[in-house]
């Protein structure tokens, strides 16, 4: 068991607003981390500054250190591009690039330089595939995937995430814009993507949490309050408040 | 006790009238355009035809001599029409890349301050009349065309110089003069691409220019083919600035060349055209007509199309 990301004395300030506050976290290489807690808790926040997103938000400050492998990935000499190609996101609305179903995914290994329309083909069918995605797109691919339905849509985003080899895969709410038969294919392609991949992945709900995630940590109010086992979680959490919230007395 | 009633029906008379006539008025303005839009398309073609059954179509289309005061008058327009396609063609090739590039950088990379200053600017350059384009080219573009010419045809025994006034001048007064068309809806277009496409390119490690080269603006193509043909209808129906710096004699455009577009040939003679001089005149404004016609198409099949991608 070995540490893929590890935050350490994580402190991040939107203007007047103290949104992370010291969060200290070990996320676990080939393990799914959920990150649960109310609205406004943080817990976006904080997946996105595991490959910065938050640079693109105004009046951002961080302090503190996040390490990937070892290297704190907000030295100044990081290199995000590269950052990102390690650490893939998947977003909460299935957001396809308006081209062909081919080319959503061909867009990752094309801007990180591969021209080669074979090695393109090749990536495509086992990014697909790996998604759980080929089967139903096979005879599609060069149509619009703006066409596919909403799980078939987030599906892509995967595959789009995976065709550029990550080593991590973070996941904001990936199923809230889901019915629940796309939610469970979604949850079991994360189960079977776990064994290569490093995974993080925030949720409103908890009983997927449970159901998917080794390890949980619960926010409130920028703070991250507890974090351990799922099953210590849910079964016996420490923390009062960690209690409260998946008794459902609030949240 | 007797309880007051008021009937539903009381009034409906007057009301109904009330709300008649006030649908009747709003038609009627509404008729006002397509009135106009009708009446303008049918005067075109009845003031314009007339020359044509009289000179001739192919020789007023295709044949480049324009001598219409001489003894034996000939109405050939091919080298003006010529002159509006080429002018505005190569004043569409310089203004769209500064236009999407200036776009670009408002929607996409300049912080908010320079935004506004640029955002001004091209407000303010949309709302200057187009007689002082022309104005300003005359005092800065033509003098500098003319130490071109100068230069480039020294010793020339054939070449007649224009001072400056000439095809190069205009289509550099035009390709300024549709930049605030084009930045205006390049900008709105790629401002309406959802933040999401953004977002979801650079996570996948690709750089901010990648992000907008191939993401960006190929979600805003259907903007940005607008923001061309909408040029192109400003540029080609532009007359004032070019009057003012084409050199207006007729003349195969060539870059050095003193030119006339079809605008500047209409308001250039009417003043003194009579008989069957003044009915090509009508001629030609039927086939910039024609021209604006088909870019309206053009445009009306591009939104079309738009739509139904779901874009």
């Amino acid at each position: 068991m070995s540490v893929k990301i590890s935050s350490k004395n994580l402190n991040l300030h939107y203007g007047e607003k103290h949104a992370l506050k010291d969060v200290n976290l070990d996320i676990v290489e080939n393990k799914i981390t959920a990150f649960i807690g109310p609205s406004g808790c943080g817990k976006s926040t904080f997946l996105k500054t595991l490959n910065r997103m938050n640079d693109y938000v105004n009046n951002v400050k961080i302090d503190g250190e996040i390490t990937l492998d070892g290297e704190n990935i907000y030295d100044s000499r990081v290199d995000t591009t590269v950052l990102r190609k390690k650490v893939g996101m998947v977003f909460q609305q299935p957001n396809p690039f308006p081209m062909s179903i081919y080319d959503n995914i061909a867009y990752g290994p094309r801007i990180h330089g591969i021209k080669n329309k074979k090695k393109l083909d090749e990536i495509v069918e086992k990014s697909l595939k790996a998604a759980a995605l080929y089967d139903e797109v096979a005879d599609r691919l060069h149509t619009s995937a703006l066409g596919l339905s909403g799980g078939q849509q987030q599906r892509l985003c995967i595959a789009r995430c995976l065709a550029v080899e990550p080593e991590v895969i973070l996941l904001d709410e990936p199923t809230s814009a889901l019915d629940p038969i796309s939610t469970l294919k979604i949850e079991e392609l994360l189960m079977e993507l776990k064994d290569k991949y490093t995974i993080a992945i925030v949720t409103h709900n908890m009983q997927q949490a449970s159901r998917i995630a080794d390890y949980t940590a619960f926010f409130l109010v920028g703070e991250m309050v507890e974090y351990g086992e799922t099953k210590d979680i849910f079964s016996m959490p420490k923390d009062k408040r960690t209690e409260d919230y998946i008794t459902g007395r609030f949240g | 006790m007797e309880r007051k009633m008021t009937s539903i029906i009381a009034n409906r008379k007057t009301k109904s009238m009330v709300e008649k006539i006030a649908a009747i008025i709003f038609t009627c303005c509404a008729v006002v355009s397509i009135v106009a839009v009708v009446g303008i398309t049918a005067y075109m073609f009845v003031s314009g035809t007339p020359a044509i059954f009289k000179v001739g179509l192919t020789e007023i289309l295709f044949s480049n001599v324009w001598a219409p005061t001489a003894a034996d008058p000939q109405y050939g327009i091919l080298n003006i029409i010529l002159t509006s396609i080429v002018g505005v063609f190569f004043a569409i090739l310089i203004g769209v890349p500064i236009g999407i590039l200036t776009a670009v950088n408002l929607a996409e990379i300049a912080n908010p301050k320079v935004r506004n200053v640029v955002k001004s600017a091209v407000e303010l350059l949309a709302g200057i009349p187009s007689v002082v384009y022309g104005l300003l080219g005359i005092l800065i573009i033509n003098p500098l065309m003319y130490q071109l010419e100068l230069m480039i045809f020294a010793g020339s025994k054939t070449h007649q110089f224009t001072g400056g006034a000439n095809l190069i001048s205009a289509i550099l007064v035009l390709a300024i003069m549709i930049l605030p068309t084009l930045i205006n809806i390049t900008e709105t277009s790629l401002k309406s691409v959802p933040d999401d496409y953004r977002k979801s390119s650079l996570a996948l490690g690709a750089s901010q220019m990648q992000t907008i080269f191939k993401v960006v603006l190929p979600a805003a193509k259907n903007g940005i083919m607008s923001a061309v043909v909408l040029g192109v209808g400003r540029a080609i129906g532009e007359a004032m600035a070019i009057l003012l710096v084409a050199g207006n004699s007729v003349n195969f455009p060539l870059p050095f060349n003193s030119v006339r577009f079809l605008t500047t040939g209409i308001v250039s003679e009417m003043g003194y055209a009579s008989g069957t001089h003044r009915e090509v005149l009508f001629t030609i404004g039927l086939v910039l007509f024609v021209f604006i016609l088909a870019i309206n198409l053009i445009l009306t099949f591009i939104l079309k199309r738009g739509g139904e991608d779901g874009q």
